[in-house]
């Protein structure tokens, strides 16, 4: 039909149609997710214009309203960047890793700073929880796991646990997790995340000293025995036994410097492999790969060189004294870390007994030797638990008169099997453990009631002194003197009638600090008696700085001189000395008339020892002991006490 | 100015003058051509000259001429547009959508920044149960047109109400507004 055979209804018709699928077609080009375009129609109908203009709207509000959704979009990826970028520098700052664990797929995803802190490479970071689990230590994997469980259970507000994790070099590395869940509506776990912390420094180095910590030598023992074959080793421990010194009288950021820069340079006259690891009480251990004694005399030689050179602190030379104990393992022997490292304990233990510088080698007589020492612990425990100390005296009389000047209170220890125990069996122990304090202060209960006794004042005088040993570690107790001020006031004695006996080893191990206290005793009044001058190596310098009112002659300088007229030189120049130096003198180990006439002649009248008398039990001192006549030259014999008769066990 | 307000005019002319008048109006208005599209944007200074011509024409001042034509738009728009009038059940939801009703009729606008400014004219400012407060801004200043508008649908809704009008651009302002308050609606 052509259109000049059309009705104008049907040219309208067609012509509506036309428009119509016009605008339709215009809309197709909707179906690319483009809305920016018009739709128009050349029709005077406003049926069609108001269909144009109202498709229009609708594809101007879809505009709109992408535009909206695009402004909000870019505004939280504005705000999210920005968040991540602050998050980043806070991870960055921290130097914290970054995992994530998606619970349902179970992968984990690692940051790249969190694969870099352990060396390994970064890729992409995606792998298994089993992963890495497996890298962290194995006696510490369960607590790793236990804790990611509990907070995914619920039953932890979030995750805190540290660990040690094996690094790209297959060494140990301490580090801290925390970890939060993040939850849907019902609570169900969708992720856990969190950061990783390295704390290797904090947890395995020492800020004293910046070296390696006693964490450290754990895992540097699990690793030496786990290899196999094991090589031989051996673990050193080298202490030094007065880095006090390096502290008295200067500030204390110079004295951590100096110890610093002093164990930098011990670090350096180790084998570049060998690390120096810092331990309490200022002990250093080192790993060395052999068993052989001349190698590690080689491989020390070095160390204990620089120490025998003096440590410059603040323009002061200070002298710095060590001693070493080793522990060497059989390579086909098993052994525990626990009981190599108490091997070398055993080890330096026993050689803090010997001389500065001595280096001993753990073998089985220093296991016989703890047991000893355990013996002795358990022995002074009992007797502090069950009131065991036992105060027995031994009377120092002035020969020349016969008056009793003193007597020394000596500390014996009652055992329910044993009987009475004699200090050398325990002794040592006490001073050791410190637990000499608590039976000190048993025996001072005991024994200040004897001046204030009146039948011993009454067979002795009221002027006699009580004379009490001390330990170093009494020595150095600021509150020393305060202590025998209160318990002599307790007892109603004056302190004035108290005497200390302290030995050059006492004084020795720290002078400056030994010295001040002897000062303030002797300035309270209380006299100070230097102990058992003559035995090991006495030092005369000694006789001349120390603040001391008498000398104790110990008796290794007295035995056998009335035969040894060498012997009997020396005791002749001490005597002389400390009568040149207005000292007080006790002889001790007195036992025969010869003797004491030699000591006689010398003008050495205080004398403790058998001659007189044996350390009595004090319930049977008045019973036991009475003051001896007044020595007559040219008799035949003293007048012993009966108390000599008695048998100490 | 969208074709859509002066077609409205043109059409009642038309009809009840015939299509000379209009031709004359037009003429009088200086006007070559006279757009009749509803979707175009015409000169807005074309379009206030066509309605002058039309005032002196029908010899009303601009109120009268204002009353008149808000009849018949509201009579013209209710033929065309009927689902606006039946989206309102009152007359403050009618002018509470009237500047989004604005914005479609100007979406036909190929120029986005002309869209842009058509569809910006009003904006609601503050609605509440029985208040409506709207900001007009237009430099044809035509809001007597508004007053007119709203007494009319008013009407239409059987509605009593008040208006104010706050700021007005004749008055120095930036722009206008208006400060509108609706009586109770009667029921449907």
């Amino acid at each position: 039909m052509s259109d000049a055979s059309l009705t104008d209804a049907e040219a309208r018709e067609r012509h509506l149609i036309a428009e119509i699928d016009s605008i339709s077609n215009q809309l197709c080009q909707a179906v690319d997710g483009q809305f920016e375009f018009h739709v128009h129609t050349d029709s005077d109908e406003i049926a069609l214009q108001k269909m144009a203009q109202l498709n229009n709207f609708v594809l101007d509000s879809v505009r709109r309203t992408i535009r909206d959704l695009k402004a909000s979009r870019d505004e939280l990826e504005s705000r999210v960047q920005e968040r991540t970028q602050r998050l980043n520098l806070v991870l960055t700052a921290t130097n914290d890793g970054v995992w994530e664990w998606d619970i349902d797929s179970g992968q984990l995803t690692l940051s790249q700073r969190w694969s870099s802190m352990l060396g390994l490479p970064h890729d992409e970071g995606r792998r298994g929880l089993d992963d890495w689990l497996a890298l962290i230590h194995e006696d510490d994997r369960a607590d790793v796991q236990r804790s990611l469980y509990q907070h995914l259970d619920g039953l932890t507000a979030s995750v805190t646990v540290e660990y040690r994790i094996r690094d790209a070099r297959g060494a140990w590395r301490m580090v801290l997790c925390r970890g939060l869940c993040q939850r849907n509506e019902r609570g169900v776990a969708i992720r856990m995340a969190g950061t990783q912390t390295d704390t290797t420094e904090q947890r395995l180095g020492d800020p004293m000293t910046l070296l390696p910590n006693g964490a450290y030598l754990e895992l540097l023992l699990q690793e030496c025995l786990v290899r196999s074959p094991r090589p031989p080793l051996a673990l050193v421990k080298f202490q030094l036994l007065n880095v006090a010194s390096l502290f008295d009288g200067i500030a204390v950021d110079d004295a951590v410097g100096a110890l610093r820069r002093l164990v930098q340079r011990m670090r350096q006259q180790l084998p570049p492999r060998v690390a120096l690891i810092a331990l309490p009480e200022h002990t250093f251990a080192m790993v060395f790969e052999t068993d052989e004694v001349a190698r590690l005399d080689e491989a020390l030689e070095p160390l204990e060189a620089l120490l025998s050179q003096p440590v410059e602190i603040d323009g002061q030379q200070v002298w710095l004294s060590h001693v070493s104990g080793v522990a060497v393992l059989d390579p086909a022997e098993p052994v525990s870390v626990d009981e190599w490292r108490h091997q070398s304990r055993l080890a330096l233990a026993n050689a803090r007994l010997s001389d500065v510088g001595s280096r001993r080698y753990y073998s089985e007589s220093l296991r016989q030797w703890e047991r000893q020492n355990s013996r002795a612990e358990q022995l002074i425990r009992g007797a502090l638990a069950t009131n065991g100390v036992r105060c027995f005296v031994q009377p120092i009389v002035d020969s020349s008169t016969g008056e009793v000047r003193g007597f020394e209170a000596l500390m014996r220890l009652y055992d329910p099997t044993e009987g009475i125990v004699a200090p050398a069996s325990f002794i040592e122990v006490a001073e050791r453990s410190g637990l000499i304090a608590p039976l000190w202060e048993m025996l001072m209960e005991q024994a200040l009631p004897l001046l204030r006794d009146d039948i011993v004042r009454e067979r002795f005088g009221g002027d006699f002194l009580l004379s009490v040993n001390l330990s170093t570690r009494q020595l150095m107790d600021p509150r020393l003197l305060d202590d025998m001020i209160a318990a002599s006031r307790r007892h109603g004695v004056p302190h004035t009638r108290l005497q200390i006996e302290v030995t050059e080893t006492s004084v020795l191990s720290d002078p400056i600090k030994a010295f001040h206290s002897l000062d303030r005793i002797r300035e309270a009044g209380i006299s100070v008696a230097l102990d058992d001058f003559g035995s090991g190596y006495s030092s005369l310098a000694q006789l001349t700085s120390m603040p001391m009112d008498t000398v104790k002659i110990d008796r290794e300088l007295v035995m056998n001189v009335t035969s040894l007229p060498r012997k009997r030189h020396v005791l002749s120049a001490v005597v002389a000395l400390c009568q040149r130096l207005d000292y007080g003198i006790v002889v001790e180990g007195v036992e025969e008339r010869e003797t004491l006439e030699i000591l006689h002649d010398w003008g050495a009248t205080d004398i403790q020892g058998y001659i007189y008398s044996r350390p009595l039990p004090l319930d049977r001192l008045v019973q036991d002991f009475r003051p001896p006549k007044p020595y007559l030259a040219g008799l035949s014999s003293v007048s012993l006490a009966r108390g000599t008769s008695l048998r100490v066990p | 100015m969208i074709g859509l307000i002066q077609r409205v005019l043109i059409d009642h002319i038309e009809t009840r003058y015939g299509a000379s008048v209009v031709d004359s109006i037009a003429a009088q208005a200086g006007l070559v051509s006279l757009g009749r599209r509803i979707d175009v944007d015409y000169d807005d200074a074309d379009t206030l000259a066509f309605f002058a011509a039309a005032g002196d024409y029908l010899q009303l001042d601009h109120e009268a001429l204002m009353a008149l034509y808000a009849d018949l738009f509201v009579k013209w728009t209710r033929r065309h547009y009927p689902m606006f009038f039946s989206m309102a059940e009152s007359a403050q939801a009618f002018l509470t959508r009237q500047p989004a009703i604005h914005a479609s009729i100007g979406a036909g606008i190929r120029d986005p920044e002309l869209r842009g400014r058509v569809s910006d004219k009003f904006r609601i400012v503050e609605q509440a149960p029985s208040r409506l407060v709207v900001a007009y801004r237009s430099g044809n200043g035509l809001c007597s047109l508004y007053h007119a508008l709203f007494s009319r649908i008013l009407e239409e809704y059987a509605q009593t109400g008040t208006i104010v009008e706050t700021q007005c651009r004749h008055r120095g302002d930036d722009g206008c507004r208006f400060e509108m308050t609706f009586g109770e609606a009667p029921a449907p």
